[in-house]
């Protein structure tokens, strides 16, 4: 599955920490392309909305920095 | 229905002109919703914000109602953390002068360092000095004891 994140709204600390955080559930990769970081995220059979609650992650991770 | 408001499906998606609501105002209001929805930041052609806002739970169980309120619950929020930033600066100055006098009532030494050591500090220690003086002033002779102020002269019954 692929993820498309404007820069303007997560920042790029949050987007690395979650990848940090998430790689240990599931292969993952993010690339910057055209003011978007785009993540490549694999799917897990236990948890059906893993691209969902990565967006989360990092969206609570850029609030909170 | 709202033009700024879009139901496709299971998903709500809002738009938000960024002039009106700055991203830290929608950061706030987003973060309320992250337990029970999915939530995904985007921008527009005319770069207003896209929220794009998804229940947790399965579409059957959400009517087209609740997605209306859903979308209404956040806009309200908006509102919330846009008047909480405008009251936050507003108040800054003042919560800063609370947090200053505090510190310096507790430790007055703080003072002798030379990057705290400007115009506003000496001003809040002037002030601090006033209050002092006020405070040992006694023109209606309060603080002088009863026996001391009238003897021991009792009321006769």
């Amino acid at each position: 599955m692929v993820i498309s994140l404007k820069e303007k709204f997560y920042s790029k600390e949050a987007v690395m920490k979650s990848i940090e955080d998430f790689k240990a559930v599931t292969p993952i990769k993010c690339v910057s392309e055209d003011g978007s970081f785009i993540i490549h995220i694999s799917k897990v059979e236990d948890v059906p909305n893993i691209e969902e609650e990565f967006v989360n992650y990092v969206l609570a991770l850029t609030q909170t920095e | 229905m709202e033009k700024n408001i879009t139901i496709t499906g299971n998903c709500v998606q809002i738009s938000i002109n960024p002039k009106l609501y700055p991203i830290e105002v929608i950061y706030s209001a987003s973060y309320v919703f992250l337990d029970k929805y999915y939530i995904l930041l985007d921008e527009d052609h005319k770069k207003n914000v896209l929220v794009h806002i998804k229940p947790k739970k399965n579409k059957s169980e959400i009517s087209e109602d609740e997605m209306e309120a859903l979308a209404g619950d956040f806009l309200n929020e908006l509102i919330n953390y846009a008047d909480y930033n405008v009251r936050a600066k507003q108040t800054q100055k003042i919560r800063e002068m609370l947090i200053q006098r505090s510190i310096i009532t507790n430790d007055p030494e703080i003072l002798k360092n030379d990057e705290l050591n400007d115009e506003e500090f000496n001003h809040i220690l002037d002030k601090l000095d006033e209050d002092y003086d006020e405070f040992l002033d006694d023109p209606k002779e309060i603080a002088i004891p009863w026996e001391e102020k009238y003897g021991n002269k009792t009321k006769d019954k």
